[in-house]
């Protein structure tokens, strides 16, 4: 029996694809399978081919598997592109209304079995071509054998905000689907192994987690301006945030998102924004504010395939150098990178504290991949959730007096208390401007490097972290490194070899956890970073800021997806 | 009472003498000593160039940001804290060049913030550029041959982008400017107050005297009301923009719901976590 079940559906955008694969992994995960989804689309709001990946398997995986297990077509398009992704004895499923349209070689070749469906016949009878999701759905759960009343429950909460009519009409269609009787299904199965767990949570995306983060730090306003793939945090907080005493505001571009954040973040409130690559561009402009004048922000940065508009929809990790360099001047910042699904909930968390305890921005670098996949959610621990808000000063402590208050005052740790606009006798400047403890602008009798080291020298004990997550260290001679959603195909790539190597997360990208990165690099032979982009990004921020040159290496990809599991393998091979 | 010397932190303004933002920045402390508003509760926030230096002047509470995003900053700490006064301050090019999407947007997101623009329709940190506001044939260093492109009429443009509140002053009618900062600042909405506030420096077109000889006064007109919308778009067509007063007020329109947000709650407690989770199915 099989461990695991991927299947890629697809048909023409806006008919409801991304829907029956939702419905198809809120189905597995009821039934106890780990699920993941993954969503292939383009930046039309109807017409072309979009197609969801389904997948389900008695253990997690955080990224698909290479090849089709089912390829179900609701358009033509999806049996050309998808057909020849299929593995060795592979299902084609499709709606009878179409040509066929496959390559028989492959066909032949790969013992593909094609069973024409009557999805359009079904939707016609029984209801209307709206529902057309809703029968493929009942189509591919027959198929995969999967207990009806299931699938209705899942159709049910589906619809049920939508009335007990609309409930009815699309479970008509769904019965139609499944009691459709024909001989060519028969024999037809494909069956996972059961699992005993009976419910693994709710599906949802990256984006989610990392907007429920954000409201259980307590940050409590956000700014931002619409783009893919990050909008869905922006969803996320527009719907809760009034609950709880909180706003979203979209604002007129990213600068303005930017700089509001800055204000309300000022006058107290944790604050974030949420962008992608173009998005970012314009706001490096409020990163060198926020830092200069040490206001805590924390920004969002879900990286999609650039330069300039690039692929709006496709994975990438090429914002690497200008988050970590990008700017005028020299400032500090933290950037966190989440690897796996829970780490969007825990690093959201981690980030508001960070930027209070170190007064700085710091940027969560997701990946399209890693916010917008689907997986399931067993559970988020409550006891992880910590707020610190770093150096505060209280109202009743301050003193009345002829001077403002001192509000980037020297210290030993470089960290100067804040105070809100509303406290009696904290008056004081803040301003982009070079300045003094005072917070006014230096004059011709000052040093003019003015405040640089307190700024640049605050996150020195950042480096001494423990950035990296390692999950496999049995002192084998090369180690490989991810982040943001790399990292979970590196996982199932080693997990997949009899021979293997150590792997692990780099989590905190910036400041670089640099006593541990040097340990390691002291300890292996080699040392390969995984990144989706073109020029080996972090590869060559390590070398020049660690060292190491001769031990690093990279396996790079930039084709717009994520790594398939066999190009790690081989790299691996190649290494071992 | 309270004095309008409080409202100084004593920092002797970098300002050329005789700049017209001498005036504007006594005008605001007037105000608002006269409005009693309590220093800790002033927020002046300002963008960069010559007048945004305003900020570093006042004692209240201070931001002094980047060029063209006074707008943005200002209306964070507003929606941060609604009981904050917040007054966002600058000049022609950080308001209507650099600035001029923030200031769009702003007029029409309308939250209860006061913005002053010391327009002198020059350039006046970097030496003397021409402005957004400058006239078609203004000469200067970038424009040797005379601006080519036409004045943005900032009145015009706010009235378009649905202001609730448009006043105009003159640095050289202190009087005058005072009244117009309180009741802009007493207005529940954005009140946009463009500010004739000439450099005496750059600009020898637009002088004390130049303004003072073509500037019309709507305060001097008895039939004048300021919630007629119609009749302030044509008084600005009519002056060419060159008028001072208050030209429109909208009273009836909704005030915005406000926000505190600096007291919400940050901590949820684990029920609420489990019914966010819950959520998520």
């Amino acid at each position: 029996m099989n461990k695991e079940i991927q299947v890629l559906i697809g048909g023409v955008q806006g008919d409801g694809i991304l829907a029956t694969g939702v419905y198809y992994l809120q189905v597995l995960s009821r039934m106890g399978y780990h699920v993941y989804g993954k969503r292939h689309f383009t930046s039309r709001i109807r017409g072309g081919n979009s197609a969801i990946i389904a997948y389900g398997s008695v253990d997690k995986k955080g990224c698909p598997k290479d090849d089709m297990d089912i390829v179900m077509a609701l358009d033509e398009d999806t049996m050309e592109i998808y057909t020849k992704k299929l593995r060795k004895r592979g299902l084609l499923l499709y709606d009878a209304a179409l040509d066929l349209k496959v390559d028989q070689e492959f066909i032949k070749d790969m013992e593909i079995e094609i069973i024409p469906l009557p999805i359009t016949e079904v939707v016609k009878d029984k209801g209307k071509m709206i529902m057309k999701n809703v029968c493929s759905l009942g189509f591919l759960t027959r198929v995969t054998v999967i207990e009806p009343k299931l699938v209705e429950s899942v159709i049910e909460d589906a619809f049920k905000d939508k009335g007990e009519k609309i409930v009815e009409k699309n479970k008509k269609v769904l019965q139609g689907a499944v009691n459709y009787d024909f001989t060519s299904l028969k024999g037809v199965n494909y069956l996972i192994e059961p699992v005993t767990k009976k419910d693994r949570g709710p599906v949802v995306i990256g984006n989610d987690l990392i907007g429920l983060g954000a409201v259980m730090s307590g940050c409590r306003f956000m700014a931002a301006y619409p783009i893919t793939p990050s909008s869905e945090i922006m969803h996320y907080l527009s719907e809760h945030l009034p609950h709880y005493g909180g706003k979203v505001v979209q604002t007129e571009d990213e600068l303005a998102a930017v700089n509001m954040i800055i204000g309300s973040s000022y006058a107290g409130v944790r604050s974030i924004t949420a962008t992608s690559g173009p998005g970012m561009s314009l706001m490096m402009e409020g990163l060198g504010l926020a830092a200069m004048t040490e206001v805590p922000i924390v920004v969002v940065d879900v990286q999609r395939k650039g330069p300039s508009t690039g692929l709006p929809t496709k994975h990438e990790q090429s914002d690497l150098n200008i988050l970590y360099y990008g700017g005028h001047g020299e400032f500090p910042r933290i950037i966190l990178a989440p690897a796996t699904f829970e780490d969007c909930f825990y690093d959201t968390v981690e980030a508001f504290n960070l930027a209070e305890e170190y007064q700085c921005p710091v940027i969560i670098m997701s990946d399209s991949l890693r916010s917008l996949s689907y997986e399931n959610i067993e559970d988020l621990d409550f006891d992880r959730i910590t707020i610190n808000r770093g150096k505060l000063e209280m109202e009743e402590n301050l003193q009345d007096g002829t001077e403002s208050f001192q509000r980037y005052k020297n210290t030993e740790d470089h960290i100067s208390k804040r105070v809100f606009t509303g406290m009696k006798n904290g008056l004081h400047h803040t301003t982009g401007l070079e300045h003094g403890e005072y917070g006014f602008p230096l004059g011709p009798k000052d040093d003019y490097r003015g405040q640089a080291v307190k700024r640049m020298e605050k996150l020195a004990p950042l480096e001494r972290t423990k950035g990296i997550k390692m999950y496999q260290e049995k002192d084998n001679k090369v180690l490989f490194l991810g982040y943001g959603s790399t990292f979970s195909v590196l996982q199932q790539a080693v997990k997949k070899m009899d021979r293997t190597v150590d792997y692990g997360a780099i989590k905190q990208i910036k400041p670089l956890p640099a006593v541990q990165l040097k340990k390691l690099l002291e300890h292996y032979d080699t040392v390969v970073i995984v990144e989706n982009n073109y020029t080996a990004q972090l590869r060559k921020i390590i070398q020049s800021e660690i060292g190491y040159h001769h031990k690093l290496d990279s396996l790079l990809s930039y084709d717009g997806d994520n790594f398939q599991i066999e190009e790690i393998k081989e790299k691996i091979k190649e290494l071992i | 009472m309270a004095k309008y010397q409080e409202y100084s932190n004593g920092v002797e303004p970098t300002w050329c003498k005789g700049c017209g933002d001498f005036s504007v920045l006594r005008s605001l402390q007037v105000a608002a000593a006269d409005l009693k508003i309590p220093q800790e509760d002033l927020m002046v926030v300002s963008g960069i160039g010559c007048s945004s230096r305003i900020s570093g002047y006042m004692d209240s509470y201070t931001f002094h940001g980047v060029h063209g995003r006074a707008l943005p900053i200002a209306q964070g700490i507003k929606l941060a804290n609604k009981d904050l006064t917040v007054i966002a301050a600058g000049g022609d090019g950080d308001g209507f060049a650099i600035g001029a999407g923030h200031f769009i947007h702003s007029t029409k997101r309308n939250l209860d913030i006061t913005y002053i623009v010391m327009n002198n329709q020059i350039y006046g940190l970097t030496k003397g550029h021409a402005s957004p506001v400058s006239e078609q044939g203004f000469k200067t260093p970038s424009t040797p041959q005379g601006s080519e492109d036409l004045p943005l009429q900032p009145g015009l443009l706010s009235l378009s982008a649905g202001a609730t509140f448009l006043a105009q002053g003159f640095s050289g009618y202190q009087e005058e400017l005072i009244e117009i900062i309180k009741k802009g600042i007493e207005h529940k909405g954005f009140s946009f107050i463009n500010i004739f506030s000439p450099c005496i420096t750059f600009n020898k077109t637009n002088t004390y005297q130049w303004y003072r000889k073509n500037l019309a006064s709507i305060s001097q007109e008895g039939d004048y009301d300021p919630e007629n919308y119609q009749q302030a778009m044509a008084k600005l067509l009519e002056t060419k923009g060159l008028v001072t007063g208050i030209l429109y007020e909208n009273k009836r329109i909704e005030k915005r719901e406000e926000t505190a947000l600096t007291k919400a709650p940050l901590a949820l407690g684990k029920a609420e976590f489990q019914k966010l989770f819950q959520a998520l199915y």
